[in-house]
C-alpha cells in the first residue's frame, strides 16, 4: 500500500506522481479516493483550481509533513499558537505575496488544514501591529472611506447599539 | 406541581404505576424524570438554551447551559478593567532618540498629557461645584414642612415627589410614620416645659416661622432628613427643567465623559495630536491604566505591562551604576527576540494609545500580483483574522469598507461591549443612571511577545566603555590608603 502512487493533474496539464499517503493529507483527495471509489493505479485526478507551480509547492509541503500527527480539532487556543511556525515552514513560505495567496487558495480548495493554518498565520503576521496605512500599502488596498467617514472612524472606532 | 409520589421519586426506572409516566428530557441530555417535573428540569438541564449571564450587559448570545462556563471566558460583556498603577522613575529626556525608537519618551509624554488633562477636568469640576453649592444651600434653608395627622407638632421637611401631583414621597411618609409610632413614649420622657413648648408651637405655627426656634424634637426629625442632602422644593408649582438644573449639583453627564472611562481616553488620543514641553514632565505622578480588556486578553495585557512598564526602570533601561550619584548615562538594553527569523519592532501606536509590536515576516514583494487579499472568500479572511490580536483588528477595521464589515461581524466573538450610562436627575434631588446605548469595540490590547533578548552593545551604548570615562566614578589610590585594622586586635604598627 505504501508504495502506491496516484497522478495529480494541474490546470495547465502537467501531471505529478504522488504517494497516496502524501496525497491523502488533502481531505478533498482523500474523499475522492475513498468515497468515489476511484481506482488508484491508472486514473488521473484533475485539479482544475491549481496550477503547476503551486501544486509543486503543495506536494513539497505535504511530503515534508507526511509523518505529522493530525492537527488538533479545537479552536480554543487560537491565540496561544500564534507564533509557532516551524523553521522549515518559515523557509518554505519565503515566497512572494502572490504565491502565498495562491497557496492559501490551493490549501483551501484541497482542504489541507496544516498548510492552510500556517499560511494564514503568515498573512496574519503581515497585519499584526501595523497601522491602517501600512496594511493598505502591504496588500495594495484602496481606502474607500470618505474623508468624513475616516475622520469619524478614527475618532470613535466603535459600533453603537442604541437602546 | 408534582404529584405526591413524584415529589420524592428520583429513580430513573421507577415502576410506580399510579403516577405520571417517565419521560426522557426533550433536549437530549439523557435525564429521565416524571413528566410533571419536566418544567423544573428545564432550569437545570445542561442542554437547554439560555441567554448568557451577561445578557443585561449586552452579550447577545443564547447558548446551551453546559457551554456557559467556557463562554464566560470569551464573553464580550465580561469586560475586565485593568487596575495597573505605575509611575516613571527614569529620566526620559536624556534618552537618545535615534537608538530608542522614542518608545520610552512617547509613553512618558502620553502619560503626562493625560494626567494634565485629568487635572484640568478635575479643576473644572471643582469650579462647577463651587458655583452650584450656594444654590443648593439657599434652597435648603427654608424647607417647607409637612405635619403628622396624629400629632400636629411632628413635622418634617416636605420632600414631595413633585411631579405635579403633590404626592408625599414614600421616604417622608415612612419617616413620619416611624416618628408617630414612638411618639407616645417620647412625650412621656419629656419635661413639662418641653411639652408646653410643643403645644404652643403647634398652635402658633405658620409657614414663615423661623426654623431656629423650633422645638428640639422637630429639629431632630429635620436633621434626619437633611442628612441625606435632599433639597426640598416647593410643591405648589410643577418643576420646570430650569428648576431642576438649579438644584442639580452637576449637569447631566454620561459615564463615558469621565476620565476613568477608557472609551473617553481612546477618543481623546485619537481625535487630535497633543504636544507638550518635555521639561514640564511631572515625575511624581501616578498613572492609572484603566484599560478595558476581554477576559481572555487580560493575561496578555498584564504581560505587556510587566515587560514594558515594570522592567522599564531595571531591565529595559540600563542605567549607569553611578546613577545614584547623578550620572545620567543610560541605554535601552533589551529588544524583542526574533521569532522564527522574523524580527519584531516595538512601536508606540499613538492613535490607539497602546504599545504595538510590528512583525516583519520575510515576504518577497512582486509587482505582478494575481490574487488580491480582498478577493478571498469570507471564511478564509475570517480564518486569517482569527489569528490577530484586538489591536490589529482595531486597525484593520479602519482600512476599508469591506474589512470593516468583516470586523463588525467578529465583534461578538472578539470585541467587547460596554454600556454607556447617563445621569438623570429627579426633581426632588435624587438622580438615577439609565443606560443610553451600548458601545461595541475592539480593545487596544496587543498580544505580548514571547521573548526578549539583550541588545548587542555598540560603542555608544557599552556600559564598560562608559565606566572608564564616567565622571562620577571615584578613583582611589590604594597605595596611599591606610591599611585595614581589625577590631579587637592590637595594632601591629602601634606595638612596634
Amino acid at each position: 500500500m505504501a508504495g502506491n502512487k496516484i497522478k495529480l493533474q494541474s490546470n495547465d496539464g502537467d501531471t505529478f506522481d504522488v504517494d497516496v499517503e502524501i496525497a491523502k493529507q488533502s481531505a478533498t483527495i482523500k474523499t475522492m479516493l475513498e468515497d468515489l471509489g476511484m481506482s488508484e493505479e491508472d486514473d488521473v485526478i484533475p485539479l482544475p483550481n491549481v496550477n503547476s507551480a503551486i501544486l509543486k509547492k503543495v506536494i513539497q509541503w505535504a511530503t515534508h509533513h507526511k509523518d505529522d500527527p493530525p492537527p488538533p480539532e479545537d479552536d480554543e487556543n487560537r491565540e496561544k499558537n500564534l507564533s509557532d511556525i516551524s523553521s522549515w515552514d518559515q523557509d518554505f513560505l519565503k515566497v512572494d505575496q502572490g504565491t502565498l495567496f495562491e497557496l492559501i487558495l490551493a490549501a483551501n480548495y484541497l482542504d489541507i488544514k496544516g498548510l492552510l493554518d500556517v499560511t494564514c498565520k503568515t498573512v496574519a503576521n503581515m497585519i499584526k501591529g501595523r497601522t491602517p496605512e501600512e496594511i493598505r500599502r502591504q496588500f495594495n488596498i484602496k481606502n474607500d472611506f470618505t474623508p468624513q467617514e475616516e475622520e469619524q472612524i478614527k475618532k470613535e472606532n466603535e459600533w453603537c447599539e442604541e437602546k | 406541581m408534582a404529584h405526591e409520589h413524584c415529589d420524592k421519586c428520583f429513580s430513573s426506572n421507577c415502576s410506580h404505576t399510579s403516577s405520571c409516566p417517565l419521560i426522557f428530557c426533550s433536549n437530549g441530555c439523557f435525564a429521565r424524570m416524571h413528566k410533571c417535573k419536566h418544567q423544573d428540569h428545564e432550569y437545570v438541564c445542561p442542554n437547554s438554551f439560555i441567554p448568557c449571564l451577561n445578557a443585561v450587559y449586552g452579550c447577545p448570545l443564547t447558548i446551551q447551559r453546559s457551554h456557559l462556563t467556557r463562554h464566560l471566558r470569551v464573553c464580550p460583556a465580561a469586560v475586565v478593567v485593568c487596575s495597573f498603577i505605575y509611575n516613571h522613575e527614569y529620566r526620559f529626556d536624556k534618552l537618545d532618540e535615534s537608538t530608542f525608537g522614542n518608545l520610552v519618551q512617547t509613553i512618558a509624554i502620553r502619560d503626562h498629557i493625560w494626567s494634565e488633562h485629568c487635572m484640568k477636568l478635575e479643576r473644572q469640576r471643582e469650579e462647577m461645584f463651587r458655583k452650584l453649592r450656594p444654590n443648593t444651600k439657599k434652597v435648603e434653608q427654608k424647607p417647607k414642612v409637612i405635619r403628622s395627622e396624629k400629632y400636629r407638632y411632628i413635622t418634617m421637611p416636605e420632600c414631595v415627589l413633585d411631579r405635579g401631583s403633590g404626592i408625599i414621597c414614600s421616604t417622608c411618609r415612612k419617616h413620619l410614620r416611624d416618628l408617630e409610632e414612638e411618639e407616645d413614649q417620647r412625650i412621656e420622657d419629656m419635661t413639662e416645659d418641653e411639652q408646653q413648648q410643643m403645644i404652643e408651637f403647634n398652635e402658633n405655627y405658620d409657614e414663615s416661622s423661623n426654623l431656629g426656634t423650633l422645638p428640639s424634637l422637630l429639629k431632630t426629625s429635620l436633621t434626619l432628613l437633611n442628612s441625606s442632602d435632599v433639597p426640598a422644593q416647593s410643591s405648589s408649582s410643577p418643576p420646570t427643567t430650569t428648576d431642576a438644573s438649579l438644584y442639580e449639583p452637576m449637569p447631566i453627564i454620561s459615564d463615558m465623559e469621565t476620565t476613568s472611562s477608557q472609551i473617553y481616553r481612546l477618543r481623546f488620543f485619537a481625535s487630535k495630536s497633543h504636544s507638550i514641553d518635555p521639561y514640564l514632565f511631572n515625575k511624581n505622578s501616578r498613572f492609572h491604566c484603566d484599560a478595558l480588556c476581554r477576559r481572555d486578553e487580560i493575561e496578555q495585557h498584564w504581560l505587556v505591562h510587566f515587560q514594558v512598564d515594570c522592567i522599564l526602570n531595571t531591565s529595559l533601561i540600563q542605567q549607569c551604576p553611578k546613577a545614584q550619584y547623578g550620572c545620567e548615562f543610560q541605554y535601552e538594553r533589551l529588544e524583542p527576540c526574533k521569532i522564527n527569523g522574523e524580527s519584531i519592532e516595538i512601536r508606540y501606536d499613538v492613535n490607539n494609545d497602546a504599545i504595538a509590536f510590528n512583525w516583519y515576516p520575510t515576504i518577497v514583494k512582486n509587482s505582478k500580483q494575481v490574487a488580491h487579499l480582498l478577493d478571498f472568500p469570507t471564511e478564509l479572511l475570517e480564518k486569517i483574522l482569527s489569528h490577530l490580536d484586538s489591536l490589529s483588528l482595531r486597525n484593520l477595521s479602519r482600512v476599508c469598507q469591506h474589512l470593516r464589515t468583516l470586523c463588525e461581524q467578529l465583534l461578538p466573538s472578539r470585541g467587547v461591549v460596554v454600556g454607556e450610562y447617563q445621569r438623570h436627575s429627579l426633581s426632588h434631588g435624587e438622580s438615577v443612571w439609565t443606560e443610553r446605548r451600548k458601545h461595541w469595540l475592539f480593545t487596544n490590547t496587543t498580544s505580548a511577545i514571547p521573548k526578549w533578548q539583550l541588545k548587542a552593545p555598540d560603542k555608544s551604548t557599552s556600559l564598560s566603555q562608559h565606566l572608564i570615562t564616567c565622571p562620577y566614578g571615584e578613583k582611589k589610590d590604594l597605595e596611599q590608603e591606610p591599611p585595614f585594622q581589625l577590631l579587637g586586635l592590637p595594632n601591629p604598627n602601634a606595638s612596634k
